[in-house]
């Protein structure tokens, strides 16, 4: 005696589910992601003491080689970062060999012209926010594990939310403000549509980055080895085992000059292995500025005779186009005006998820009803998720200028305050009714984001106004982007304090109800 | 509480007592969920290892257009797990149809 049940209704109530599940996580992946951005830039405004100096690849590679052959000499590899346009830093994680003693650290950070340590406060940067987006503060591997399974609910609730609403076109101009549940619903279907082609987008190639972990299987049925097939996609150069005999590394800078006329475009890392053995060699591999493909091609040269060993192999169509979904993901191939535009295409998956998460409180809030525990079990994590979080990052931000530069651990601290920060937010907000603690968590936010160029201001001497009249775009950008959101919290918190409390308008007849959401 | 919102349209059998109808749709509503996840996945790890197997182009294209069209077979069988109202369909096809392509991937063995 089953009902038929038509595709857009089975959609409509799976699109419902899928975003409750996921919405919490899925809106701090959104607005961290997007934060990753800036991912270079945030690191370079949480370090003011360090100025950069334009420095070419070439000579960051030498003065990193020259600083690695005074420490980790002995070595098995050396992963060499090198600086660009926007990342002033050499970055060097080491793989030491059975024999090394003592600890070492987990990376290295060097001053690119010169090659020696960093001196700098010690922050994990914008690197806290790429690493959370994708791993949630989670141990490995079960963050990762955690965040694709909210990417596939994402790209299911796509789907599904594309098959339930007929309307699509028609929605893109439809958006009735001050209409309570319509107007959320609206809110939600103009940020989705809007955006939608990002949106699935930046769903499928974030599942596309760690195909590897999530979808190893393919490789089992064709590869003996799995090993080989990362060889060919990555382009991973043959293995080179160590002779034992030793061989002094020759320069490496010229190597990743020649690396770069074969290019045609500037390197961005260099992989070292066995430096100062016979069978030594020296991988330099394309910036991914230069093509929408991520993967850009390598070439290796002998470490001990600076001869050209091999370069990367053309790959096929399909390892093409999964490059080049992980250049569309991560982006590093656009210029400043399209990583802008990418950064208010990423807030919009926050605001559509937002707003998705709103709706369905909205729907079932009824005026005189007894709010049920689910209900009110949404509503406080919507609070404790899109007013707790953005607080929480403006702690971390806040926390880097306030914090002592020389504090010991002073990294783990801040990252430790954007998450104290953001549970207290989640669990002070219980003491306040609902409509309160939205109007006081957005006007914190607000506060919080405008305190950071005040607090830049009087503990660096690179605040606002000293920014604007040396010409530094990246710090005055930086303030000006915290003040910006500052006046959105503030606009937020005012619209919701304008709101009578608890009454919410019914849509306005019975057909509205039609097109909605489950 | 909006009704229509607590009524799974998949097994939705309106004019029930809602005390009498619950059970069942609990515990089909988690058989449908488990399958359309841990199933979906299975059998979006089959169709992709398939492909690599068997797709003649050359092998590491083939093993990457495996893995590049899996979220996509993933989500549309999950999908369909909940649309198709008969729950032991949904668990013989997507259970069933795993099993069989695991045996076929079994007797193919790797590729040559």
């Amino acid at each position: 005696m089953t009902k038929p049940v038509t595709l857009r209704q089975s959609m409509a109530w799976i699109h419902s589910w899928l975003g409750l599940l996921a919405g919490w996580l899925l809106f701090a992946m959104f607005l961290t992601g997007t934060a990753s951005y800036f991912r270079p830039e945030i690191t370079q405004w949480m370090q003011p003491e360090f100025r950069a100096k334009q420095v070419d690849a070439a000579q960051a590679a030498q003065t990193a080689m020259d600083h690695m052959q005074t420490v980790g000499a002995d070595d098995i590899q050396w992963f060499i970062y090198l600086p660009d346009a926007r990342t002033a830093v050499t970055r060097i994680f080491e793989q030491p060999s059975a024999t090394a003693k003592g600890p070492r650290p987990a990376e290295i950070v060097l001053d690119p012209a010169t090659g020696t340590p960093l001196a700098a406060r010690e922050t994990r940067g914008g690197e806290h926010f790429y690493r959370f987006h994708f791993q949630l503060q989670l141990p490995h591997p079960w963050g990762r594990w955690l965040a694709g399974l909210c990417a596939m609910f994402m790209l299911a609730a796509i789907l599904s939310g594309v098959i339930t609403h007929k309307r699509i076109f028609a929605d893109f101009f439809t958006l009735r403000w001050n209409k309570g549940q319509r107007s959320w619903l609206d809110a939600h279907n103009v940020s989705a549509v809007l955006a939608l082609p990002y949106h699935a987008m930046i769903t499928y190639t974030g599942l596309i980055t760690l195909v590897a972990m999530y979808m190893p299987w393919p490789v089992m049925a064709t590869y003996r080895a799995p090993l080989d097939f990362g060889a060919v996609a990555f382009g991973i150069p043959a293995d080179r085992a160590a002779t034992g005999v030793a061989a002094p590394l020759l320069p490496i800078g010229p190597m990743v000059a020649g690396a770069e006329t074969v290019f045609g475009a500037p390197a961005t890392r260099v992989v070292v292995r066995n430096p100062n053995d016979g069978a030594s060699t020296v991988t330099v591999y394309r910036h991914p500025s230069a093509s929408l493909n991520a993967r850009g091609p390598s070439v290796t040269f002998s470490g001990s005779t600076g001869r050209e060993l091999e370069r990367s192999s053309d790959v096929g169509p399909a390892l093409n186009t999964a490059g080049v979904m992980l250049g569309l993901h991560v982006a590093q191939y656009a210029g400043t005006g399209l990583r802008w535009a990418y950064f208010l295409l990423g807030l919009t998956g926050a605001v559509m998820v937002g707003t998705g998460l709103l709706l369905w409180t909205t729907k079932r809030r009824k005026p005189g009803a007894v709010r049920f525990l689910g209900l009110r079990l949404v509503e406080r994590l919507n609070i404790a998720v899109i007013a707790g979080l953005p607080i929480g990052m403006a702690g971390y931000l806040l926390a880097n200028r306030l914090v002592p530069a020389s504090a010991v651990g002073r990294a783990d601290t801040e990252v430790a305050t954007m998450f104290w920060l953001w549970g207290g937010v989640a669990i002070a907000q219980l003491a306040r009714s609902p409509q309160r603690a939205w109007i006081e968590g957005f006007a914190l936010a607000a506060v919080a984001f405008a305190a950071i160029p005040l607090v830049n201001a009087a503990t660096t001497d690179r605040g606002l106004a000293a920014s604007l009249a040396s010409g530094d775009l990246l710090f005055a950008g930086f303030d000006g982007a915290m003040l910006a959101t500052a006046g959105l919290f503030g606009v937020a918190a005012w619209i919701v304090a304008k709101k009578p409390e608890a009454k919410h308008r019914r849509p306005s007849h019975g057909q509205s109800r039609g097109v909605s959401h489950a | 509480m909006d009704a229509a919102a607590h009524r799974d349209p998949a097994n939705g059998r309106s004019g029930t007592p809602a005390r009498r109808r619950i059970r069942p749709v609990v515990l089909t509503t988690a058989a449908r969920s488990m399958t359309a996840l841990f199933g979906g996945y299975a059998l979006a790890s089959a169709v992709a290892t398939l492909i690599a197997r068997l797709l003649p182009v050359d092998r590491a294209d083939a093993t990457a257009w495996g893995m590049n069209l899996s979220f996509l077979a993933f989500a549309g069988i999950a999908l369909w797990c909940f649309h198709e109202p008969r729950v032991a369909r949904v668990m013989l096809l997507v259970w069933g149809g795993t099993a069989a392509l695991v045996l076929a991937l079994y007797l193919l063995g790797m590729r040559p």
